[in-house]
């Protein structure tokens, strides 16, 4: 199979969905362009502020895109091309495209706020914790998944001298870090031009690039870049905000919409043959390390088809600036199915890349700069290039992960009458969040990235469960939004089921541990949740529409 | 242009985003107006409570009125504006910037004054920038002959006090 053509009827998939399916829901769930949006009627400025749809677009997108789309799709290829191709196509229609647009339109709808804090407000102050400790747990469990990813992708393997790519990644990785906060106090304290700094500043990424292309000096093992990143992640978290991160996540921007567009590209000119097999049935791996096409699939692809993040971005800020209700369809549902574009980008690379061996980030990397080639980019550099924007993209998220597990940490170890406690100190929090994530490295991101998919689908369940509760107590239809929320469920506890008795069986105690943890605080929440929206009758005003 | 006239058009265009504070006695010093803004970023999860990262960023301006500016007056207005630097700003976590920016008004200004105000500098940084910077800006109007002086940090909010006529 032309994989020109599965990116066609994906990209066409997605179009029909949007203009067919799409207005349907918008008519089924009442979207109503004459109706005064929160951002109108509660304007403030500082949260509530109405946003051009397009320029909103942009954000959402770039809050809810991370390395989890290009991830997951990479690791669900074991599974065969065809499975992981429908399920980033129906997914993403059906499941995360609705999801994410539900939970918009319903915040829009509640004031613009939160699907979490509908849910926190109602299920109680045990709720609240449970909610808590579910997601910490699911923040470690991304921190040392993308911490493991990136060591792997920036190791030098003394026994082979000759593959320096990591080498080169990394060293340009080092670089881009450097040249950010240079860039940033340039900006921010100099006072130099934003625009004239931008082109420099894009102008002098390519020469990080350049540089550690030609001079790999950081030839290290990938303990060492397990320790150098783990550093990373906790100053990252801990120095001021403008002085890293955010020139780093600006300059970001550029390498992203720059890979983006090369691979789109690359793949136009290659058009290449889908290499791996379409499918190898419902069983992958023997013994410990058996796979099953349900649930595995589903919770491994991860947010390339549907994550319970994006409603948390969606209702938390995108909410509070959409100006008008019809907006919230490109928002949410587009941003969506922009996302599982990537994600079928993700899987032709990897299938481009067929054979290649290594981190995901490695094998993507590997395809695309094939891809890019096509247009007269070498290889090697493009392999440079698509590492060094994938690692960024990991390590925005391995910020922000550890940022808000630093918060809820601070938040549990706070007395009940506000009195703070030495673990509650930003830097004690810190470490206990990074350390804790350092400890599952010698797991791996193979045996880590199931379980966070699984507690990141579950997010998404319980989302859709919100809005489902909302649409029936409006009296409006919620086919569209019960039927995934039941697979999510269904999909979910299965998984972690599976994962908790396969670590336990392969003697990954602490795996099968945090597994076993999860699932038993995933019934415990759904069933609150469910109690809380079905069962006491005066708590629905919170729900009302 | 009057003294009266300048100070009514700076705090229309002030007021719409700085809160104001009129003839305040500040260090012994009388100042004729005290003008502040705020402005705090940040990134929230789940409710507005539940704050990622946040920084702050702030606008002091200092306005005194004299008759005739001398650099006299610019040495003990400055230092002025340093004592307030070092004992009225206690940078947290959250503090990215603050300019601190004191406007002298007079009817005239000699051109001491002027090359005195264009040599004044004072910057701070606290902890390594780690809590961020805090820069003076002066600013010296003359009304009588249109004139203004800024220092090289001034330049930038040059315009603000141009006149309008």
């Amino acid at each position: 199979m032309n994989s020109l053509v599965l990116l066609f009827i994906g990209i066409a998939a997605f179009l029909t969905a949007y203009a067919f399916y799409g207005k349907w829901l918008a008519k089924q769930w009442g979207v109503d362009p004459t109706k005064k949006t929160p951002s109108c009627t509660m304007r403030d400025d500082i949260d509530y502020c109405p946003a051009n749809a397009k320029v909103l677009l942009g954000h959402h997108f770039s809050s809810i895109a991370g390395a989890g789309p290009i991830t997951g799709p990479i690791q669900a290829a074991i599974f065969g091309w065809l499975p992981v191709y429908l399920w980033i196509v129906l997914g993403s229609i059906f499941v995360g495209g609705v999801h994410d647009w539900g939970a918009l339109f319903a915040s829009v709808r509640h004031e613009g706020k939160s699907i979490g804090e509908i849910i926190r407000a109602n299920i109680g102050e045990n709720g609240k914790k449970l909610f808590n400790i579910f997601a910490y747990l699911t923040l470690i469990l991304v921190v040392a998944a993308f911490t493991d990813i990136c060591a792997g992708t920036f190791a030098y393997d003394a026994a082979k001298p000759e593959a320096i790519t990591g080498a080169r990644a990394g060293t340009a990785s080092i670089l881009f870090i450097l040249l950010a906060m240079g860039f940033g106090y340039f900006v921010y304290r100099k006072g130099a031009s934003l625009s004239v700094s931008t082109v420099v500043g894009v102008a002098l990424l390519f020469f990080c690039i350049w540089i550690g292309y030609q001079f790999p000096i950081l030839k290290l093992s990938k303990f060492a870049w397990d320790v150098i990143l783990i550093i990373y992640i906790f100053l990252a978290s801990t120095l001021p905000v403008w002085l890293l991160l955010q020139p780093r996540d600006y300059l970001c921007s550029f390498l992203l919409y720059s890979m983006l567009a090369g691979a789109v590209i690359g793949v136009l000119l290659v058009r290449p043959t889908m290499a791996i097999p379409a499918s190898v049935g419902f069983t992958v791996g023997e013994g410990a390390k058996t796979q099953y096409l349900f649930p595995m699939l589903f919770v491994i692809v991860a947010c390339g088809a549907v994550s319970g993040f994006h409603s948390l971005v969606a209702s938390g800020t995108s909410s509070k600036q959409v100006e008008n209700e019809k907006d919230t369809k490109l928002i949410g549902y587009g941003a969506m199915l922009i996302e599982g574009v990537v994600a079928i980008i993700a899987l032709i690379a990897v299938s481009h890349a067929a054979g290649a061996k290594g981190t995901p980030a490695q094998i993507f990397a590997a395809g695309v700069a094939e891809f890019m080639s096509s247009f007269g980019l070498p290889v090697d550099v493009g392999v440079v290039f698509v590492t060094l924007a994938f690692s960024a993209f990991a390590l925005t998220s391995l910020d922000t992960a550890t940022r808000i597990g630093r918060y809820m940490f601070q938040e549990m170890t706070t007395k009940a009458d506000g009195t703070k406690t030495a673990l509650t100190n930003m830097h004690a929090s810190t470490a206990i969040t990074v350390g804790l994530s350092a400890l599952l490295l010698t797991y791996g991101y193979q045996k880590i990235w199931p379980i966070f998919g699984s507690a990141n689908q579950l997010l998404a369940g319980l989302s859709l469960l919100a809005v489902s509760a909302w649409l029936a107590k409006s009296g409006k239809k919620n086919t569209m939004t019960v039927v995934p929320m039941v697979f999510m469920f269904c999909v979910t506890l299965t998984a972690l089921v599976l994962v908790a008795k396969g670590n336990f069986a392969g003697g990954n105690i602490v795996i099968g541990t945090i597994a076993s943890v999860l699932f038993i605080l995933a019934l415990v929440l759904i069933i609150t949740t469910i109690n809380t929206f079905f069962g006491d009758k005066s708590k629905n005003k919170n729900v009302d529409a | 242009m009057k003294y009266e006239e300048y100070i009514n058009t700076l705090t229309l265009k002030l007021e719409r985003n700085f809160i104001i504070e009129r003839d305040i006695v500040l260090f012994g010093n009388r100042i004729e107006m005290l003008a502040k803004y705020s402005n705090i970023c940040g990134r929230t999860f789940i409710t507005k409570n539940d704050i990622i990262d946040k920084y702050e960023n702030h606008e002091h301006i200092y306005l005194k009125k004299l008759d005739n500016v001398t650099e006299e007056d610019i040495e003990s207005f400055g230092q002025f504006l340093k004592k307030i630097t070092d004992d009225c700003i206690i940078p947290d976590r959250d503090h990215m910037s603050t300019y601190i920016t004191g406007v002298l008004i007079g009817n005239t200004m000699n051109e001491d004054a002027i090359k005195a105000v264009e040599k004044y500098i004072y910057r701070k940084a606290f902890n390594f920038y780690l809590k961020g910077w805090c820069d003076v800006r002066l600013v010296c109007v003359g009304l009588d002959d249109n004139e203004i002086a800024t220092n090289s940090d001034g330049k930038k909010v040059k315009k603000v006090y141009e006149f309008i006529s």
